[in-house]
């Protein structure tokens, strides 16, 4: 729906600030999509009298005219337009004025003679669709008047979203109407009374088939008209709100329903036969020539009106060619009805045609309003195109009940939280139409006005109430219970997460005691400055292998293995996340408490299954999991963190600088014996909270790849001696910044290869992100990934 | 020969199959354990010896033949596969693919992670406390005085004097670790707003049509104290074993915050009031799982874990 401010203006004041109005009409529902200026701002352009035309010397179509543009002033100007005659009122542009359309006037030398100006067209200065020729202004003006002061004052436009259940907004007294109520100020839309002439017998027949389809009918017959274009003012206000101008009498129908919100259609009166108009449902087959050019065929679904001989107009949809109103036409039947929304909504859907009338009366009209239309469209006839109001047939013959509701305010305490007494209610009901009284202050009677079909029952009461107190008001200067996240929400989620995983890995979690003996210190072989050996103690432990805080959580863990293969359960993968307690006291005197997570794998040799034979756990599936448990958290362990193995005890360690972060691997033969194990236990412990801490909790979207992959594979024999992590390091850094992934596929020792050396397949992918990969440019990366390989770490590409 | 006849019968009827489902029916009513062609190959063993080799050649011979049909059937109904489905050397698609052993959560992890989510919903947000503490933060703090009794209410365990394992406010469970423990401060909070989250908590995680009573209690920490009661969940309060036939279950210790601890962290208890609570998660994991005996808990063993 697209509101012209200065429409709207006509009828209620507005705030200066556009975007204080467009705020304020948002907040209280009436949703502004977009707004935009228009009309023409440059006071150069102004009303000119064309006073000569004589033709250019050198140019056929061109004139050379003499144009008074004040009442001192003349400018010569070079007009292309066939219709320029001396006399006329014209606009003009002089030097420096700036057209709606972003072009500038500049003094030009058109085919040797000087232009001073420009006469200009309705395109030129945005005002509709006629190029023909330039626009000539009716009546006498004062030259040199601002243009726009007589045709396009600038307007701001306001495109507004109107719910379905709100057609009274598709209106500016609608909107008018809200206005007034934001701003609790009154608001009037000119009122006419026409006197209609009486007559015993009317010139027209008026039958209204049934009042279901068709609830009320005012018809007017108005005589003498003359028909014509319409005023500037007339023109460009429905201009405004995107209906072009066709002649005096469509327009005012027109401007009446932008105005009031409620569609009329003119007819012909001589055009209609046999002197009836008759509201009926169309016979299958019945033809009508519409006024899109259209010829629709109907049935009896659709609503029409007609005349002796048959349909003359789609009810509440489109009129017909036959009956039109036609430059000749001197007399008219001005229909303002009101029809049943369903049935137009099915025959314009049906028929697929879709108008501003179709699309109010799908909504709901407001059948109280129509002979206040009718009156006001006739006014504007007698003002504009002259004529004598006739007779006036109002069949109403579904005349509503008022509706009025008991409404009770503590509904408002109850959905709103806020305390409103009946007082209240009334000052905020009465501008939106709402007649509102009260016995006392709990109870307020009020009766829905005819426009407000949405408001059934006390619920939308309410949302009025708030619409007009302020949806931002409602709860303010509440205390209301926030969640303040502080980063301990996203460590704990985080370890929820990590125990998901590891569960899904296979792995069961245990939950062990905080407490233990103390005794594992040196079967561990944990150094002496281990701080897992600073242990604090408890003064009273309940017994005695409960005396110290556990620094590590394998001692509690281990004794979980150990009671389970005492059960016979002797394949145990578990894990644990939980606090220790080092005893390296803060500045309060408190120890360290320090997230952990423990994984153990356990199985004994034999402990087979099918699909896997003679798989035992290994070194590789504690650091598998470390690492996956790594890749799932957006941690690259394996590169980012320091990996060192130590051959003698079968223990690797990830460090991050000098803090180990990861510890794991084979449990020591000193451990095992003092729990008594007689299958290889194989464990890992992590620092959790350092663990978090390096991985990406949100993620930030990266583009997917646009450029194919380029793939190699390589086989390189290895002597003994040089690691892998040796070789991937020097892989990564000369592959440089094309390595997009590095596979180890195969790693092989036997016969086909010198004793003492090993081969390994490796898998590589390149992709650049800004083009594709040439061969010749990865055989050049190639050959300088394996020169150094070959330099630095003696390795050979396996012939 | 019936042979003959058996193929013939499986050849029109396999031309006339439009639906790859019907080729299983086929394929049992010829090559089944009851089918025609199988019933023949064991009646050539009642032959006469001379007999047998031919008439058993015969018989493969159509099995072989069926065999084809069928799967030139197969592939011309289309839904076919190329690639194999099992590993080399494998044939029997009914071999059991796993050994019977997922990981999982263990049950009071999974306890505490519904507590927090429900009251995640109610709008609270999870800190984490220290399990050690000053004896200040502990007693003086939470308006326990001096060499009161009330210190005796919970055992404590002491490292120094100063310092201590933090107790709990729970009544419920005397026990380290595991208590979810609320608190809520602003202006305006009454025993209104306790109960409701009480109440809402214990529907959600007991049912909705779960009730809750408030018994008078006492701790130093708050006033006034309650402890909670919900409605027995088995018997809805008419009483049953599970609740010791009293219809309600303790679930937890509360009250609002006692003005004295509102006033050591710099709150005017004028203006500002609160409530807390604690609840054991252990307690609600053995209500809620059946779980009769609290050392199933720590003591991990896969058997029981495996149940949840
Ligand atoms: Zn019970």
């Amino acid at each position: 729906m697209l509101i012209s401010m200065n429409w709207l203006k006509r009828y209620v004041p507005v705030p200066d600030s556009v975007e204080t109005f467009v705020h304020d009409l948002t907040m209280a529902g009436l949703n502004v999509e977009t707004w935009r200026e228009r009309g023409l701002r440059d006071p150069n352009i102004v009303v000119g009298r064309v006073l000569e035309v004589a033709k250019h010397p050198d140019a056929d179509r061109l004139s050379v005219c003499r144009v008074a543009v004040s009442e001192a002033e003349t400018k010569r100007i070079v007009c292309g337009a066939p219709n320029v005659a001396a006399g006329q009122f014209v606009p003009v542009a002089l030097i420096g004025a700036a057209l709606p359309n972003g072009l500038t006037i500049k003094k030009t030398r058109i085919r040797g003679v000087d232009s001073e100006g420009m006469i200009c067209s309705d395109i030129e200065l945005g005002m509709g669709q006629d190029a023909k020729g330039i626009m000539v202004l009716d009546g006498e003006y004062v030259l040199g008047t601002p243009i726009a002061d007589i045709l396009m004052p600038p307007d701001v436009v306001l495109e507004l979203e109107v719910t379905p259940n709100r057609p009274d907004l598709l209106s500016h007294a609608g909107v008018a109407r809200e206005t007034a109520a934001i701003y609790q100020k009154t608001f009037a839309v000119p009122e006419a009374t026409v006197e209609s002439a009486a007559s015993d017998k009317p010139e027209v027949r008026l039958e209204i088939e049934s009042g279901s389809d068709c609830p009320r009918y005012v018809g007017r017959i108005v005589r003498g008209v003359k028909v014509g274009p319409s005023p500037a003012w007339l023109a460009n206000s429905l201009e405004a709100v995107g209906i072009n101008s066709i002649n005096n009498i469509v327009d005012i129908t027109n401007f009446v329903m932008m105005e009031l919100g409620q569609p009329l259609h003119s007819f012909d009166l001589k055009k209609l036969r046999g002197g009836a108009v008759i509201v009926r449902r169309a016979f299958d087959g019945e033809i009508l020539a519409a006024l899109d050019g259209e010829t629709y065929e109907l049935t009896k679904e659709h609503l029409v009106i007609a005349d002796e001989k048959g349909p003359v107009a789609l009810a509440g949809i489109i009129g017909g060619n036959d009956t039109a109103v036609t430059a000749g036409t001197a007399d008219l039947f001005l229909e303002c009805a009101c029809f049943h929304p369903t049935l137009v909504r099915r025959t314009r859907k049906a028929l697929g045609i879709s108008t501003e009338a179709s699309y109010r009366f799908e909504r709901g009209s407001d059948r109280e309003i129509c002979r206040k239309a009718s009156d006001r469209a006739v006014a504007l006839f007698q003002e504009i195109a002259g004529g004598t109001p006739g007779e006036v047939l109002d069949v109403y013959k579904g005349e509503l009940e008022p509706r009025v509701l008991d409404f009770e305010t503590i509904e408002v305490r109850r959905l709103l939280g806020i305390n409103l007494g009946a007082a209240d209610v009334a000052r905020l009901l009465a501008p939106l139409g709402f007649a509102c009284t009260s016995k006392d202050s709990d109870l307020v009677r009020i009766s829905v006005p005819s426009y407000r079909a949405d408001v059934a029952e006390e619920a939308d009461i309410v949302e009025e109430i708030a619409r007009m107190y302020g949806y931002d008001r409602i709860g303010k200067g509440w205390d209301y219970r926030c969640t303040v996240s502080a980063g301990v929400e996203h460590f704990d989620e985080f370890m929820e997460a990590v125990l998901d995983h590891l569960a899904s890995r296979g792995f069961t979690e245990t939950i062990t005691s905080s407490f233990n003996e103390g005794s594992e210190a040196d079967a561990f072989g944990w150094p002496a400055d281990d701080p897992r050996r600073e242990r604090i103690a408890i003064r009273n432990p309940l017994v005695s292998t409960q005396r110290f805080m556990r620094t590590s959580l394998l001692p509690g863990m281990l004794d979980v293995v150990r009671r389970n293969l005492d059960q016979g359960l002797k394949r145990l993968y578990i894990c644990q996340a939980g606090k220790v307690f080092l005893g390296r006291p803060d500045g309060r005197g408190l120890p360290e408490e320090r997230w952990i997570l423990t994984l153990i794998m356990t199985k004994p040799q034999g402990d087979d299954f099918w699909l896997n034979m003679n798989k035992d756990v290994d070194l590789f599936d504690i650091k598998r999991e470390v690492e996956l448990m790594g890749r799932r958290f957006k941690i690259d362990i394996w590169h980012d963190f320091h990996y060192a193995f130590q051959k003698k005890t079968g223990m690797f360690t990830y460090a991050v600088r000098d803090r180990t972060m990861i510890e794991g691997g084979i449990l020591n033969d000193a451990v095992s014996a003092k729990y008594d194990f007689d299958q290889p236990v194989f464990y890992a412990e992590m620092d959790l909270a350092g663990l978090f801490k390096a991985c990406l909790i949100s993620p930030r979207a990266k583009p997917l790849p646009e450029y194919p992959v380029s793939k190699r594979d390589l086989s390189l024999v290895v002597k003994s001696g040089i690691t892998w992590q040796e070789i991937e390091k020097s892989l990564v850094k000369n592959c440089g910044g094309l390595l997009e992934s590095l596979k180890l596929f195969d790693v092989y020792t036997g016969d086909q290869i010198p004793s003492g050396t090993t081969a390994y397949g490796i898998k590589i992918q390149f992709r650049a992100n800004d083009r594709t990969l040439t061969d010749a440019e990865i055989d050049s990366v190639i050959d300088k990934v394996l020169s150094k390989l070959k330099n630095e770490l003696d390795v050979e590409l396996r012939s | 020969m019936d042979v003959d006849r058996i193929v013939q019968s499986a050849k029109e009827e396999l031309s006339a199959c439009t639906d790859a489902h019907d080729l299983d029916t086929i394929r049992i009513k010829y090559l089944g354990r009851k089918g025609s062609l199988t019933a023949l190959l064991r009646a050539v063993k009642d032959l006469p010896p001379a007999e047998r080799p031919a008439a058993g050649a015969a018989v493969n011979a159509a099995k072989l033949q069926i065999e084809e049909l069928l799967s030139a059937k197969e592939a011309s109904l289309g839904g076919a596969r190329s690639g194999s489905v099992m590993p080399e050397g494998v044939s029997d698609p009914t071999l059991p693919a796993h050994d019977g052993i997922a990981g999982r959560r263990h049950i009071l992890s999974r306890v505490f992670r519904e507590m927090k989510n429900i009251f995640r919903g109610l709008g609270y947000s999870i800190a984490h406390g220290p399990d050690v503490e000053l004896e200040y933060y502990n007693f003086q703090a939470l308006n326990f005085p001096e060499e009161h009794p009330s210190r005796d209410l919970q055992d404590t365990f002491y490292i120094t004097d100063d310092i201590l394992l933090r107790t709990q406010t729970s009544p419920v469970q005397v026990r380290f670790m595991d208590q979810v423990e609320g608190l809520y401060v602003d202006t305006d909070v009454t025993m209104a707003d306790l109960k409701k989250d009480v109440e809402l908590f214990t529907r959600e995680m007991f049912g909705p049509n779960t009730r809750i009573r408030f018994r008078p209690h006492f701790f130093p920490f708050t006033e006034p104290s309650a402890e909670a009661d919900m409605s027995c969940f088995a018997c809805q309060g008419s009483g049953c074993a599970i609740c010791g036939h009293a219809g309600w279950i303790e679930i937890m210790g509360a009250g609002m915050v006692h003005p004295n601890v509102l006033r050591a962290v710099e709150y005017d208890p004028e203006v500002y009031s609160g409530f807390a609570f604690g609840i054991g998660v252990d307690r609600i994991a053995m209500l809620k799982h059946g779980v009769n005996d609290i050392r199933l808990f720590l003591g991990n063993d896969l058997r029981f874990l495996e149940q949840f």
